[in-house]
Parts: C-alpha cells; sequence; structure tokens
C-alpha cells in the first residue's frame, strides 16, 4: 500500500541518502530500490526524486559520474560524500526523536478518560 | 508523434521550466535516460512502446511542477566572496597607485582611473563567459598563444627586464606570457584525455614550448610560476585519471621525466642559480651588483615599524630611490609608508584569495573546469607568493607582478581575465560535465577511472 506522502514531508531525502550509503545508484534504480524495500509503501515519483538528488549535490552531500550502460545509454551515478554522511546521520537523528513523540502520543500518551 | 518523440517533447518542455540555459541540456539528459528506463521497464512488462511512454511520462509526474521543482535547485553561483575581493584589491591597488606611489607631486589621478575601469571590464567579460568553449578549441588556443609568443620574439624589442611588442601605442611586455601559458596548457592537458603514458610524454612535450618562450624573453620569475602551475594542473590531470588506468606508471613516469628536467635546469644552470642563491642568503656579498636592491629593501625594512612611518637608513637616502618602486616594489614602499601591518594585510589578503581559489578548483565537477580553474589559481598564487617574498629582500629571481596592486596594465589587464576566468568556472561548472566515454568510463567529480561502488 503506498503511504500518503503528507505523513512523511521531507523524508524523501533521508531514504535517499540511505541508499546512497550502500552503495552509489542512478536515479531510476533508486526509485526501485526504494520501492521494492518498501513493498511500494514509497514508490516515489521521478519528478520529485531529481529535484532532491540535484539539491544534495548542490549541497555537497552528493556527487555524481556519468557512465555508459550497456543499452549506450549514459548513467549519472550518485555518491555519498562525508557531508552527505554528516549529513543523513543528523537526519536519523531528528526522525527518530520525531518518530518517538508521534509513537508516545499514538500508544496513549494522553489517556481520554483522564480528562 | 512517436513514442520516443514523446519522451523528448516532455523532456524539452520539463527543461523549458528552468531559466538557467546552460543547465538545461545535462537536466534534460537525465531525464530522457530515465524516461526510457522506465518505458523499458514498461515494455518488459508487457505494454506495448505507445503504452509504455505515456506510463512513463505519468511516472515522471506533471511537467510543470517538476520543472518548477528543478528551476528552485539550479542556479549559477554568484561568487559574492571572491568577486567582492577582488573588487577591494582592485580598489586598493587603485588608491595605492593613485594616492600612495604618485610618481610626483600634481600629477592627474585621472590616468590611473581608466586601466582600472578596463580591468573590470575585463573581468566581467570573463566572468560571464561561456568556459566551456574555451575547452572544444584547447590545441588552437594553444597554438594561437605559441604563435603570439613566436611572433613577439621575431619583432620585439629588448626593454627593462623583458622582451617588448610594440603594436601602434601599444608595448606589450612579454614576460606576462607566464599568465597566460597556464592557462594554455591546462586546455592542451584536457585535450589529452584517455591517452595513457603517451598523453603523459606529450603533456611533457607540450609543457616544453612555453617554457622555452620564457627563457628567451629572459624571464626566469615567470618560467618558475608556468612549472609550478603547469605541474599542478598535470598532477590533478592524472589524480583524477583524466589520462586513463594504471595511474602508477603514469605517476613515475612524470616523476622521471620533472627530475630530468629539474637535473637539465641545475647542470645547464648551475652557475647562474649558485650566484642568485648566493644573493638571497647573502646579499651583502654583492653590495653594489645584483644584491643593492635586496641590500636597500632589508635597510629599509629593518627601520620600519609595525604601524606607522618607519625611518629611512642614511645610505639609502629616500625609499622612492628604490628601482622599480611602482612595479616590483610597491610592497616594501607600503611597509614602510604604513607600517608591517600593512603588508601583513596585504599578505592574507592574498593568501585567502589563493586558498580560496585553489580549494574550489579541487572541488569543482568537470574536468575542463578544474584544470583553468586550478592553472588561474595557481598563476595568480605563486605571482603573489614570489612578490612578497621578494618584498622581504629575499629574492631568488625577480618578481613578476602583486595582482591588482602593482603597477603595469597588461598584468593587470591579465590577472582580471584571469580571475575572471577562474570565477566563471565557480559560478557555472556545475551546468558543464565532461562526455562519458563510448567504453564504459566513468568522468565526475570522482576519478574518472573510478568505477561507481555498486
Amino acid at each position: 500500500m503506498a503511504a500518503d506522502k503528507n505523513l512523511w514531508p521531507g523524508s524523501a531525502a533521508v531514504l535517499v541518502l540511505k541508499l546512497l550509503e550502500e552503495r552509489d545508484m542512478y536515479g531510476y534504480e533508486m526509485i526501485e530500490t526504494l520501492a521494492r524495500r518498501s513493498d511500494h509503501t514509497f514508490d516515489l515519483k521521478a519528478g520529485t526524486l531529481y529535484p532532491i538528488l540535484h539539491g544534495l549535490e548542490r549541497e555537497g552531500a552528493l556527487t555524481s559520474c556519468e557512465r555508459r550502460a550497456d543499452t549506450d545509454r549514459t548513467r549519472k551515478y550518485y555518491h555519498l560524500t562525508e557531508k552527505g554522511k554528516r549529513l543523513l546521520e543528523e537526519k536519523q537523528r531528528e526522525w527518530t526523536v520525531y518518530a518517538e513523540a508521534v509513537n508516545r502520543i499514538l500508544r496513549g500518551g494522553v489517556s481520554y478518560g483522564a480528562v | 508523434m512517436g513514442p520516443s518523440e514523446r519522451l523528448r517533447d516532455y523532456c524539452r518542455e520539463v527543461s523549458g521550466y528552468i531559466r538557467w540555459k546552460r543547465i538545461r541540456p545535462s537536466v534534460e539528459a537525465e531525464i530522457e535516460d530515465h524516461l526510457q528506463d522506465q518505458r523499458d521497464a514498461y515494455m518488459a512488462a508487457g505494454d506495448d512502446e505507445e503504452t509504455a511512454a505515456g506510463r512513463a511520462i505519468a511516472q515522471m509526474g506533471d511537467p510543470a511542477l517538476v520543472g518548477r521543482a528543478l528551476d528552485q535547485t539550479h542556479r549559477p553561483r554568484p561568487q559574492w566572496f571572491l568577486a567582492g575581493l577582488t573588487g577591494l584589491l582592485m580598489l586598493l591597488g587603485l588608491a595605492v597607485n593613485c594616492f600612495v606611489l604618485r610618481p610626483a607631486p600634481g600629477l592627474l589621478v585621472v590616468p590611473y582611473f581608466l586601466p582600472y575601469a578596463l580591468a573590470f571590464g575585463v573581468f566581467l567579460c570573463f566572468y560571464f563567459m561561456d568556459f566551456s568553449q574555451l575547452g572544444r578549441h584547447g590545441w588552437t588556443l594553444y597554438g594561437l598563444v605559441l604563435a603570439f609568443a613566436a611572433l613577439g620574439i621575431l619583432l620585439g624589442e629588448w626593454g627593462p627586464g623583458s622582451l617588448l611588442l610594440t603594436v601602434g601605442r601599444l608595448r606589450i611586455r612579454l614576460s606576462y606570457l607566464a599568465l597566460v601559458f597556464p592557462a594554455a596548457y591546462a586546455l592542451a592537458v584536457y585535450r589529452m584525455r584517455s591517452m595513457g603514458l603517451p598523453g603523459i610524454l606529450l603533456s611533457g612535450a607540450a609543457c616544453l614550448p612555453p617554457a622555452v618562450v620564457l627563457l628567451l624573453v629572459s624571464n626566469l620569475s615567470g618560467l618558475i610560476l608556468y612549472a609550478v602551475a603547469a605541474l599542478g594542473t598535470l598532477c590533478l590531470a592524472i589524480g583524477r585519471g583524466w589520462f586513463g588506468p594504471n595511474r602508477r606508471r603514469q605517476v613515475l613516469l612524470i616523476s622521471a621525466l620533472l627530475a630530468g628536467a629539474l637535473l637539465c635546469l641545475a647542470v645547464l644552470g648551475r652557475r647562474y642559480l649558485s650566484g642568485r642563491l648566493g644573493i638571497l642568503l647573502h646579499p651583502e656579498q654583492d653590495r653594489l651588483g645584483a644584491g643593492y636592491v635586496y641590500c636597500m629593501i632589508r635597510d629599509i625594512l629593518s627601520e620600519s615599524v609595525w604601524w606607522g612611518t618607519g625611518g629611512v637608513p642614511e645610505w639609502v637616502g629616500s625609499v622612492e630611490l628604490l628601482p622599480d618602486l611602482r612595479t616590483d616594489f610597491a610592497l616594501v614602499y607600503l611597509a614602510h609608508r604604513f607600517g608591517f601591518a600593512a603588508w601583513l594585510g596585504m599578505a592574507a589578503l592574498m593568501a585567502v584569495f589563493s586558498a580560496v581559489g585553489v580549494r574550489k578548483a579541487l572541488g569543482e565537477g568537470s574536468m575542463l573546469g578544474s584544470l583553468l580553474a586550478l592553472a588561474a589559481a595557481l598563476t595568480l598564487a605563486v605571482q603573489a607568493g614570489s612578490y612578497l617574498i621578494c618584498s622581504l629582500g629575499y629574492g631568488l629571481f625577480g618578481p613578476l607582478s602583486l595582482p591588482f596592486i602593482s603597477d603595469g596594465l597588461g598584468a593587470l589587464l591579465l590577472n582580471a581575465a584571469l580571475t575572471g576566468l577562474m570565477l566563471s568556472v565557480f559560478r557555472t561548472g556545475e551546468a558543464y560535465r565532461d562526455r562519458p566515454l563510448p567504453n564504459g568510463e566513468v568522468c565526475g567529480r570522482r576519478s574518472a577511472w573510478e568505477p561507481p561502488c555498486i
């Protein structure tokens, strides 16, 4: 099931950084990998992905290099830099804090019976 | 309209929303490759080509939304810091030439504004130029610079310290060719992609003609400047794998070539070098000859104070008597007139300018941008460094010029052009990419031969 995108604003960049932590990938490959691993919960649109990738590259979190594929198509591989690794750690910490706060609420941090 | 044409149309529509036109081709290419991959995947799943292309476009999203998002991401990077520093150096140079080093009281200051106005115009022209055009005509430009140098040697006449080429009312000092050669050589190196060890040998050969020209126009400072900048660009190219794999063998070859060149220089110029070394360490041993200027400088500086006007040694008489004060030793005068703080301030500005330039050049994505920016940054850095050292009274070789500060129209214009070119690379470098080679090599900021970590 695809998730409501409003539930994960800003998290697409974290997912992209996390994927690139493992190995270099090109855009299409990232979308496929993300969809497969999340059981199609995260069906990222390519039109959303590329502005994120280009923005991260401009910030210096990613670098890219081009390579001709067997199909004679050019593939632009993205690579996580040291700055990108630090950004990923920071975003992961932020996400953990956010997710724990949401979970506390969902687990009943506020009891309506007591109100 | 065929499915492929539909994909291309979609990409053109997306890139049409990006206001920075130079980035459009690379964005279009990346999106089109993605759409083709997506279309092929849908076709492999059973769709016909038309349906697959339509689904791929739908998966990408509304072209207006995608295009606007990309437009927000892609903008030229105005180089406010370095451009501001350039402006500050030009203003300081103008002030120094107009109000501090005026050759005679009452001379109009207007003539000094014109060269700086012209230099600022040259800087802006290069700042807004498309530097990728230079890469397309690398060999031609290298050849043209050498042809001009040959013409200068044939038609030039000896002037103070250098060969001069007179064109109408303009007198061109050929020693300033040292400021142009590194960039021309960088363009030649750029054209030797994937040539392996023959490319290294050819680079060594291409390095020689400018060096010979600089020796013929009697400019050892220029030769050293050129040698450092050329070696820097060549090492960058090898480090990034521009000549191909087997970098260890390339490094060995270039080290052997360098050792050979240094050995030749040591053997052929042994007497001259030992003389210059003697002047560097003990100028007082030749106080009335080649060491005269450096003795004078050291004695003037020994009377200088940290802040304010220093004294003048009795035997010197006046600081204005220092030969080539306006061109070669402007900083000595500043240190005497305003104190060492002025010298240190200028040295700090030059050091920051050079360090930022070199660091940014090494971080450039494309090989062309990196080579050109590094050649320009090293030219500016070595010029400033040698000038600063000479102004302390340590002159292994004479100074060339202090970028934007010392007197000299030719050097001022060339330094403005080099700075503009360097900043143009930093401003728009991300829009330019080296073309991937058909046999699968990689290009980009990482080594040109380093495969992606798949």
